[in-house]
């Protein structure tokens, strides 16, 4: 079956030589040309992923973002500057599945594209699969694997879908570290690559929605040179 | 000596000079007058009193001329003899040997309309007044008086009060010239600090309004100044807005091309082995090209968007071991290292970004010239010097070093040594400058010196003000 795709770019021959390329690797490729366009594809037909320009003429890509994400929950990558941090951090915040500087090898832009589609497909096929989804308690935190919510002391807390994944691998193992490799992976689907500080942004965003302390004590603490560990508060 | 000094103290010297002779041209012509008023008076005085005496005698006789003459005593306060014509006292009282003796010169030397004075006393505070006159029967008799007055004093008499007239003088005239020589320089130290703010890199900087609303050469020469700020702040502003255009324009050809790239990858497949070679320098040249556009983008960033810092508090010590960590990594594929040596706990508050950049840029740099299975040795410190504590970051490569001249030079975008190396090792040549941008940032300093532990070597060290 072909997958699905839309690519949001106002670079028409960038946008042909994508689908030209991702033809052959199964996936068959939608075109818009300005964020408007974007936005109405994507929400009126139904797509397994979204590669989407930040720099967009008429509204850019954060924007487009924002109105696909108000009634869409398909996975997005986005296509970003190099060097430029401040659009990939907005980006993740806003939603973005996965980012990708520009220019990109094709052959990275496929593989990002399928660990994002294998791991949303991981996610809808267990929650088929598992008759009753887990639920993880963790002090004030309550995560439900099924619905995909988490209540912080009752209240729902919104989170992009890579910082749930985040939170759900440190919740399962709540008072151990857990490597920034293996959070890469659960949160990214794909090794992490060198320079890459994506997983850092996630728990720092985390980090702010939860609030970076619990009855005193540093809710996620950083593991220098490992990675991180959720704290248990030992009365518990 | 500053313009100030020098046009308040020739300004105070001109004007206390003036002041000072002013003020003794006035003393001195002022005592003057004020002598020749009282010899008139007092002469035209004794010259009445001479002429009654002489009357009140001829007509009258001695007791009557005594009366008369204690009479003057009494309301002028002049103790008065009258002389006849032998010199002997006509009242027949005693008289000093001072006022027989100018009686005497009086009857021989002066006349009718001027008395003759003598300042010579002994008693202080007394003049002598002589006066000759003529009686009805043409008699001649001379008529001293003894005047009580202060002797005119010489001119530099008192030397307390003029000091204290001097002085004054001087303290008027300096503070008028301190009012002038500041009115006249401080907006040239605007002006100064200004000029200084701009070439240090504030291009921004303007000054007519700090000069004020005056309307003289120094306010036409700030509004100069300004026009000329503003002209090179426009020229070099749209400098590098053209750097950072073209630069991002470059990147739509290049998108394409990668994407191009790949596709012909495909095609060449399997079966044209000898089209990989190929494909693969195409690949490392448009990676090279994309990573020097991306740093060109970042320098210019640095360079135009000084205001939007976002500061947060880092952990230096894990920044510096990610980096090294990151760096080694690659290091390792080239048969080189990267060690951090020496590390210290050490927060500063700064950009996470551009700190990344900046050190990571510095190590790459590093390990780029480094010999090969040398290590890249990184330390962190922080030292606490007079109450004020700095931050050092210092990165030693194993390579030949640079020549003492480039030292500073190799912070220059585009800055090639003279061995040329940089291309075939694969910099783009402006690492070290966004370093040092970044590092400026953040109120540091950069500084390359070689190796002075003994072999090659260059040493890179980053200094933040803690």
């Amino acid at each position: 079956m072909m997958e699905r795709v839309l690519v949001v770019d106002d670079d028409v021959e960038l946008c042909e030589l994508v689908a030209e390329y991702l033809e052959p690797e199964g996936f068959s490729v939608d075109v818009a040309d300005d964020g408007l366009a974007g936005v109405e594809r994507a929400l009126a037909d139904t797509y397994a992923i979204i590669v989407l320009d930040v720099m967009l003429p008429g509204i850019n890509g954060f924007e487009v973002l924002r109105r696909i994400r108000a009634k869409s929950r398909t996975p997005v990558l986005m296509l970003t500057a190099r060097g430029a941090d401040v659009d990939r951090i907005v980006g993740l915040e806003l939603g973005a599945d996965d980012y990708l500087p520009k220019p990109f090898n094709p052959r990275e832009l496929v593989a990002r594209i399928q660990a994002i589609l294998r791991r949303t497909r991981d996610i809808t096929s267990a929650s088929a699969v598992i008759s009753s989804p887990e639920t993880l308690i963790v002090g004030d935190v309550r995560l439900n694997t099924g619905a995909r919510t988490v209540l912080r002391g009752g209240e729902s807390v919104e989170l992009t879908a890579a910082e749930f994944d985040t939170l759900a691998v440190m919740l399962a193992k709540a008072g151990r570290v857990v490597s920034r490799e293996e959070l890469a992976e659960a949160a990214l689907g794909r090794p992490l690559a060198p320079l890459d500080r994506s997983v850092d942004m996630h728990v720092s965003s985390l980090r702010r929605k939860l609030g970076s302390e619990v009855g005193g004590v540093e809710r996620i603490k950083t593991v220098r040179g490992t990675g991180y560990v959720y704290l248990v508060m030992s009365d518990e | 000596m500053s313009l100030f000094t020098k046009i308040f103290l020739w300004f105070w010297l001109a004007l206390g000079l003036v002041g000072t002779v002013l003020v003794l041209a006035v003393a001195a012509t002022q005592s003057e007058t004020d002598e020749a008023h009282w010899r008139d008076v007092t002469g035209t005085a004794v010259r009445v009193y001479a002429q009654t005496a002489a009357d009140t005698y001829e007509n009258a006789g001695t007791d009557a001329l005594v009366i008369y003459l204690q009479r003057v005593e009494q309301t002028a306060r002049m103790r008065t003899r009258i002389f006849d014509e032998r010199g002997a006292e006509v009242s027949g009282r005693d008289a000093t040997i001072e006022a027989r003796r100018l009686a005497d010169v009086a009857r021989q030397t002066g006349d009718d309309a001027e008395p003759v004075f003598d300042f010579s006393s002994r008693v202080a505070q007394v003049t002598l007044v002589a006066q000759p006159v003529y009686g009805r029967g043409g008699t001649r008799y001379v008529l001293v008086s003894e005047v009580t007055r202060k002797r005119p004093a010489p001119l530099f008499a008192e030397p307390g009060a003029w000091l204290l007239r001097l002085v004054a003088v001087l303290l008027t005239a300096g503070l008028v010239c301190y009012g002038l020589a500041r009115y006249l320089t401080s907006p040239m130290e605007t002006l100064r600090a200004g000029v200084r703010r701009l070439a240090s890199g504030d291009l921004s900087t303007r000054v007519s309004a700090q000069v004020g609303t005056r309307r003289d050469e120094i306010a036409d020469l700030s509004r100069d100044f300004d026009r000329m700020a503003e002209r090179i702040e426009s020229l070099v502003r749209s400098q590098r807005r053209l750097l950072g255009d073209i630069s991002h324009e470059l990147r739509s050809p290049l998108a394409r091309l990668s994407v191009a790239l790949g596709l012909a990858r495909r095609h060449a497949g399997d079966e044209a082995p000898n089209m990989t070679s190929a494909l693969n320098r195409i690949e490392r040249e448009s990676e090279r090209l994309n990573e020097l556009i991306g740093q060109l983008l970042t320098l210019t960033r640095l360079e135009t968007d000084e205001d939007e810092l976002q500061k947060t508090q880092l952990d230096l010590q894990e920044l510096v071991r990610q980096v090294a960590a990151d760096a080694d990594f690659e290091a390792q594929g080239r048969n080189r290292s990267v060690r951090v040596m020496a590390s210290e706990e050490c927060s500063f508050p700064g950009s996470a970004e551009l700190m990344r950049s900046a050190i990571e840029n510095v190590v790459r740099n590093a390990v780029r010239y480094t010999a090969e299975n040398t290590s890249v040795e990184v330390s962190l410190r922080c030292s606490s010097v007079d109450g004020n504590s700095r931050i050092r970051i210092s990165v030693r490569d194993c390579g030949k070093g640079v020549s003492e001249a480039a030292l500073t030079e190799i912070f220059r975008p585009f800055y090639r040594l003279a061995e040329a190396r940089d291309r075939q090792t694969g910099g783009t040549g402006l690492g070290l400058a966004i370093a040092e941008r970044a590092v400026r940032l953040h109120g540091g300093t950069m500084h390359a010196a070689n190796a002075s532990d003994g072999g090659d070597g260059l040493v890179v060290e980053i200094q933040l003000p803690a």
